[in-house]
């Protein structure tokens, strides 16, 4: 499995600090990076395969979380989780977006220069072509295995992110997984 | 059926697996007859658990902390001073920029000037502040700190804050200092590509590695310089636009000169290959060379007429030196390779680069049919094509590449051309050892009557007069008859004084045309609250499609073709975007929403966490369905 990643239980002094970060309140708002950050960064570098990229991205999720957290109106920690990774998730698909229409055709290429030279290049065979293999999933269905498998989010914690029904994420979750196993099924004849 | 119950099985056990309450044993003494599944998928779900990187450092953290923080601390003070949203939405930029340079390298330089108290207060400063020496002694310091193949990044880096005091200083009526400035800027750029030519020699693989990513960025942030240098080009006091069209060209002739990656086959001499996943392809032609100069020369202009001047070599730099510096000779001495202990490269048979301009008759991921010709994208012989625009089926392009023994060429570089409809088109691949000099067609635009407006400005700061029809920010006057006509705003809601945050486009004849006014009240905005106003639907310029830049952080734009339609909402890239049909929050719409079409949505994340659509912009009509792949995430897991 995984490295562990210790989840983030409620926490009435959390709610707090959000709440004062809406304020701007700078230490609360460094608390919460300090809280986040590893988990953001975690799951953009699982979706992009780059690590500096990945700090790229986090640092930019939370200037644009800074800029919006005046809007936000703090109900629950799962509430202000769901707010930050779709900031992240945004993040991640407007920098593929801009890649694509400035850099290459092809996203794959632009990827594969990625996991080239970021740090999973040293990684084993199998886990390149696990890596090379989640390029072909859907959009969806990457961002469902992101958050599933790199942050160990359940079904409901996803949905809420990606606006969608428990049982679609489960459905999602179940079609990426067939789609990963048919085409390391392919390479490996 | 069969499958439903498959899936709810596999379902199960790797949600109770991942969750911890069964193991693999659990799952197959309860499944027995999908032993063989069951264990494959929760190898699977370990192999993707197996996946997750290892946490960020904590150089890392802590340098984006600094950074988060010290913005944090630029926004509270801008919301007490009431200065301009404009400086902040700058500096963000510049910040995000910076945190691309070596993490312990940033920290410890961060450390000492947050230290100071004086970073961010320099980084707004313009030339005539009594900080900007100071500021472009950090640039120098970033400079010097950064390792040697990585300074072609940082040089392109201080070259974009460059362009922001630009901005800053060219739109304004007393700006001065742009002379300055923009000599700086081209230094930049000078030093930067030439570090690039350096690396672009080098035989390691590691250099080669940096020598990719650099160009790669280099590239993709000079291109946008010179999208805001276009824009800014007709704006701006008389006295301006001269230097913002010289540095504009400036800007693209760098453009041209950008070194072109190493085919791969050069790589084959190393001792320590970078990974190909598949052999090299075989290139048609092969002509001798001794050297390890890229495949393909830069077509329009000689390369390395970079200036060594220090920082003060400033004087008359205003545009006019960019035909000579055009004209100047490539140098003879090229650096010399560095040291290493792997064999000199054998002489390597290079191809010819071939130019093509046709209109593109097929389109896949990694395949152009150019009238004909195969156009392929292969990362083992280039693992960087650059594309300028959007290639589509029907779309006139020119295209340099590598031919290949199979007949197919290689991308090297693919533009898009202004539609040549009667024009006829060229399929006959021209050697471009003799190259054309060619107007880019990124050229600085003359103003064009019939061309359709884009949005083309953002002005923050506060009012300083009214009419019935427009009001003038920052000296600049901007028609907002559209926003009063559809009652986005009202002039009792503006008064001269009053902060305000303008999004627009230029009509022709110069004339700013709001698209969407803020107004940025110091009372209510501690609060976080601020009136924004938008055309309505009804207001908008249907035959003058516009396109509003998303004006809030979280907000993203989305430009695809649409390949479902419903009464509510759009799937457009793979995404499904909600439409609101009436209300405040109405969606803007411009067009004619179809299937196929091909459109830019502005959207935001909605309470529930679904995408919803601020404004669709139609940009064309339906596209053929070559062009349009349809994107395998339809309806995925919806139902």
């Amino acid at each position: 499995m995984g490295i562990p990643l210790p989840k983030i239980k409620p926490d009435h002094d959390l709610d707090e600090t959000i709440r004062r970060a809406s304020d701007l309140d700078r230490d609360a708002f460094g608390q919460l990076y300090r809280e986040f950050a590893p988990r953001i960064h975690r799951f953009i570098e699982y979706r992009t395969r780059n690590r500096e990229l990945a700090e790229d991205l986090t640092n930019q999720v939370f200037m644009q979380a800074l800029r919006a957290i005046g809007r936000y109106q703090h109900r629950s920690i799962p509430q202000f989780t769901g707010w930050l990774f779709r900031i992240a998730r945004n993040a991640v698909a407007d920098h593929w977006r801009r890649s694509r229409s400035s850099v290459s055709l092809d996203p794959d290429v632009h990827m594969r220069d990625h996991v080239e030279s970021g740090d999973f290049a040293g990684q084993m065979a199998q886990s390149e072509e696990l890596a090379n293999a989640l390029k072909q999933l859907t959009p969806d269905q990457m961002e469902v295995v992101a958050l599933r498998f790199s942050q160990n989010m359940n079904h409901a914690e996803i949905a809420a992110i990606l606006g969608k029904k428990e049982t679609a994420v489960r459905a999602l979750q179940f079609r990426a997984m067939t789609t990963l196993r048919a085409i390391l099924a392919r390479e490996s004849d | 059926m069969k499958d439903r119950t498959v899936e709810r099985v596999i379902s199960t056990c790797v949600d109770r697996y991942l969750s911890g309450e069964w193991t693999l044993d659990d799952c197959l003494a309860r499944y027995p007859e999908h032993a063989d599944l069951v264990r494959n998928y929760l190898e699977l779900s370990d192999s993707l658990a197996d996946l997750t990187p290892p946490p960020p450092s904590k150089a890392a953290l802590s340098f984006g902390e600094r950074l988060v923080l010290g913005e944090l601390d630029q926004l509270v003070e801008s919301r007490r001073s009431g200065s301009s949203w404009r400086g902040l939405a700058d500096r963000f930029g510049r910040l995000l920029a910076a945190s691309r340079l070596a993490t312990a390298t940033a920290v410890v330089f961060l450390a000492l000037v947050l230290g100071s108290g004086a970073t961010l207060a320099a980084s707004v400063s313009s030339p005539s502040s009594p900080l900007y020496g100071y500021k472009l002694a950090l640039d120098r310091v970033r400079i010097e700190l950064a390792p040697e193949d990585r300074k072609a990044d940082v040089y392109i880096d201080v070259a974009g804050r460059r362009l922001q005091e630009m901005e800053h200083v060219a739109l304004s009526e007393g700006g001065e200092g742009l002379d300055r400035i923009s000599a700086h800027y081209k230094q930049m750029l000078d030093h930067g590509l030439q570090k690039l030519q350096s690396l672009s020699q080098a035989d390691a693989a590691h250099v080669r590695q940096r020598f990719t990513e650099s160009r790669s960025n280099f590239h993709i942030r000079l291109e946008g310089h010179r999208r805001r240098l276009e824009l800014m080009a007709p704006s701006g006091p008389p006295q301006h636009r001269e230097i913002v069209v010289a540095v504009l060209k400036n800007a693209e002739t760098h453009l041209s000169r950008i070194p072109t990656a190493p085919p791969a086959v050069h790589l084959q001499q190393e001792t320590t290959p970078a990974r190909v996943e598949t052999p090299p392809r075989v290139p048609a032609t092969a002509t001798p060379t001794a050297t390890l100069a890229p495949t393909v020369q830069p077509t329009a202009t000689p390369s390395g007429t970079a200036t060594e001047g220090g920082e003060d070599d400033s004087s008359g730099q205003t545009g006019t030196t960019d035909a000579a510096e055009q004209q100047t000779p490539q140098p003879t001495e090229t650096p010399a390779p560095e040291p290493t202990a792997t064999p000199a490269p054998t002489p390597t048979p290079l191809p010819e680069a071939v130019q093509i301009e046709g209109v593109i008759t097929a389109m896949s991921q990694s395949v152009l049919e150019v009238d004909g010709r195969k156009i392929v994208l292969d990362a083992n012989v280039v693992p960087d094509p650059v594309v300028l625009g959007k290639p589509g089926v029907g779309v006139h392009v020119r295209i340099r590449g590598i031919p290949m023994a199979d007949g197919t060429v290689v991308l090297l570089e693919l533009q898009t051309l202004p539609d040549k409809a009667t024009q006829t088109p060229s399929p006959t691949p021209t050697p471009s050892q003799t190259p054309t000099p060619e107007p880019s067609p990124t050229a600085a635009p003359e103003p064009d009557e019939t061309a359709t407006p884009k949005p083309e400005f953002e002005i923050s700061g506060s009012i300083t007069a009214i009419t019935d029809s427009s009001i003038e920010v920052d000296g600049r006057t901007i028609d907002i008859a559209k926003l009063l006509d559809t009652g986005a705003v009202s002039l009792e809601s503006l008064e001269v004084g009053v902060m305000v945050q303008v999004i627009g486009y230029v009509r022709p004849g110069n004339v700013l045309a709001a698209v969407s006014l803020i107004i940025h009240d110091p009372e209510t905005e501690s609060g976080g609250s601020e009136t924004e106003t938008t055309p309505t639907p009804e207001a908008s310029e249907t035959s003058t499609p516009t396109v509003t830049p998303p004006a809030d952080e979280t907000q993203v734009t989305i430009e695809g073709v649409l390949t479902a339609v419903s009464e509510g909402s759009v799937e457009i890239d793979g995404q499904t975007v909600t439409i609101i049909l009436e209300g405040e929050d109405a969606t803007v719409v411009e067009g004619v929403i179809e299937v196929g079409a091909t459109a830019v949505i502005i959207a935001s994340p909605g309470e529930n966490g679904a995408l919803v659509a601020v404004s669709i912009v139609i940009q064309s009509g339906t596209a053929t369905p070559d062009a349009t792949p349809t994107p395998d995430n339809g309806d995925d897991g919806q139902n």
